[in-house]
């Protein structure tokens, strides 16, 4: 689907990424999780060749991104933070942009509408953000697009359209597809993505299934002393949320913010753990 | 799964596809109607307006020598500055870059509305005002300006060096992202300038002989005075002269102006 060798890229003399390597698959929801300024954005637009490369390869469906051919950017959608939203209505937008989409289907976006409660016959220069926001991904799932690229997509979603949002891109996934999710709101992504990719420092530092992820380590909260073993601990209200290596072999359930949070603080220690149990 | 795809076609489809050039034109048209509607009620409202009162001193001077020329380079000059005015704001020029069309095809249809569409459509509403024009002044003063004739030596004119003018601005509206219009003609200014620098220092070396010092009546004595309208009178070297100032250097601009805009980044 895309694929990401050895990239260097920065802004003016300040580096970014170095030697970044990513592979991504079909049928997958990646979540990219990072702090801000991490370079999540960076690499979508890299990905989508908005922005070009200093060195290393990025591909996507075989072909060079920096190009931007058209038929790669027929099958690639981006919905960024912030976007452009002209002074037409839903239905005049979907007439003038779905034509530049192949595989759009008009039903499936009406759906998408109804369910986000968005009226089509409204001017899209004078929604609110999030009413703004909800029609943008609607667009994105109803492209059909084979790479769909989400950056931030549940800032500005009320809770309601937090939930149709996880269902409408599960529900839009299919052996054809992948999209990749960047968020540092994680909490809104637990059920939803994976793999998880974390970024941080320029380098994806992890990027492990859930299933794996379940399998490696568990989470324990209300710990009063961390063990000496913890891959990570953190103290909160009632006592440490801690991670250790889960030798039971039964999968857990975890919290994305606390493995977040492993990932950032014990790199070197989460992913010696993930290896062992591969 | 194929990951190549679908509609890779020959090389040729991938940079140039006509359904996909009109689509381009389409939205240009759909998006920005509102205030391309506005500007065309205001100026040949104006120009109604201006040739009806102005209609009882119609005896004594042509409104369309001035008039049209002021709408097709002015209002062409300000059009063309924002060809591309997205490229100056980073969310619109985003959303533009990742539209689905090649390099070429985004900047042909810029291209077809700004050098074809525009003149084409300003004449023929400026002919249609000048009738209007006509009727009305018969009307209220009995008396009016010509119906503007569109087939005239002046037409002949303007199709040679709109597109010069054309190029020039073109190119700045790809190059700089903000306030291209003054940029430009700063550029333009800045160019001339350096151009005439070199070509002094150029002409004090080669013609070493004849100068003592640099002097524009020396100049003159060596006839490099250049004058665009005597160009096509003049010999053979003049006339190429010509024929590179009109033929290929709007075209080169042109050229240039896609290289930049395949190259645009959206950081």
């Amino acid at each position: 689907m895309a694929s990401i060798e050895k990239l260097d890229f920065g802004y003016g003399r300040t580096s970014l990424f170095d030697q970044l390597n990513l592979t991504l698959k079909p049928n997958t929801i990646y979540g990219l999780l990072g702090k801000n300024g991490a370079g999540k954005t960076t690499l979508l637009k890299i990905i989508t060749g908005l922005l070009k490369p200093w060195a290393g390869t990025v591909t996507v469906f075989g072909r060079e991104s920096r190009k931007r051919y058209s038929d790669v950017l027929e099958d690639i959608f981006l919905v960024p933070e912030e976007f452009n939203t002209p002074a037409l209505t839903v239905q005049q937008y979907q007439s003038v942009w779905s034509v530049f989409y192949p595989r759009f289907d008009n039903g499936a976006f009406q759906k998408y509408l109804t369910e986000f409660q968005v009226d089509s016959s409204s001017n899209l220069a004078k929604m609110s953000y999030g009413q703004k926001k909800k029609t943008m991904l609607a667009f994105a799932i109803a492209t059909n697009c084979r790479l769909v690229l989400l950056d931030e997509p549940t800032n500005g979603l009320d809770i309601p359209a937090k939930r149709q949002f996880r269902r409408l891109v599960a529900g839009g996934l299919n052996n054809q597809r992948t999209f990749v999710i960047s968020t540092h709101q994680v909490r809104d992504m637990e059920s939803l993505i994976d793999p998880v990719m974390i970024i941080d420092g320029g380098r994806i530092v992890l990027n492990a299934g859930l299933d794996q992820l379940s399998r490696s380590i568990r989470i324990e909260t209300g710990v009063d002393v961390p063990p000496a073993d913890a891959i990570y601990s953190e103290e909160g209200i009632s006592g440490h949320t801690v991670v250790t290596a889960n030798h039971s072999g039964s999968q857990e359930q975890f919290d994305l913010e606390v493995l977040f949070n492993t990932a950032i603080s014990n790199e070197d220690g989460l992913n010696a753990r993930i290896a062992e149990v591969k | 799964m194929s990951t190549t795809p679908a509609a890779a076609g020959y090389p040729f489809q991938q940079h140039f596809q006509l359904i996909r050039w009109i689509r381009l034109l389409r939205v240009d048209l759909v998006q920005y109607r509102n205030p391309l509607s506005v500007a065309i009620v205001a100026v040949y409202g104006t120009v109604l307006f201006a040739l009806v009162v102005l209609a009882p001193t119609s005896g004594s001077w042509q409104p369309h020598k001035i008039f049209l020329p002021s709408i097709i380079y002015l209002g062409g000059l300000i059009l063309v500055s924002y060809s591309f005015v997205e490229l100056g704001d980073p969310v619109r020029r985003a959303a533009f870059l990742l539209v689905p069309a090649s390099t070429l095809e985004k900047l042909g249809a810029r291209l077809a509305l700004t050098l074809v569409a525009f003149p084409l459509a300003a004449i023929s509403l400026y002919w249609i005002t000048s009738l209007l024009g006509a009727a009305i002044g018969h009307l209220v003063w009995d008396s009016s300006f010509d119906i503007y004739d569109p087939f005239t030596q002046e037409i002949g004119r303007l199709i040679v060096v709109y597109p010069l003018i054309h190029s020039v601005f073109f190119l700045g509206s790809v190059w700089f992202r903000k306030s291209s219009i003054f940029k430009t003609i700063i550029s333009v200014v800045v160019v001339q300038i350096s151009f005439s620098i070199i070509a002094v220092f150029i002409f004090r070396i080669v013609f070493y002989d004849f100068f003592q010092g640099v002097s524009f009546d020396a100049l003159k004595e060596l006839q490099l005075h250049i004058d665009p309208g005597t160009w096509l009178t003049s010999d053979s070297s003049a006339r190429l002269g010509t024929v590179f100032t009109y033929l290929l250097f709007g075209p080169w601009l042109w050229v240039i102006a896609y290289f930049r805009l395949a190259d645009t980044e959206s950081n």
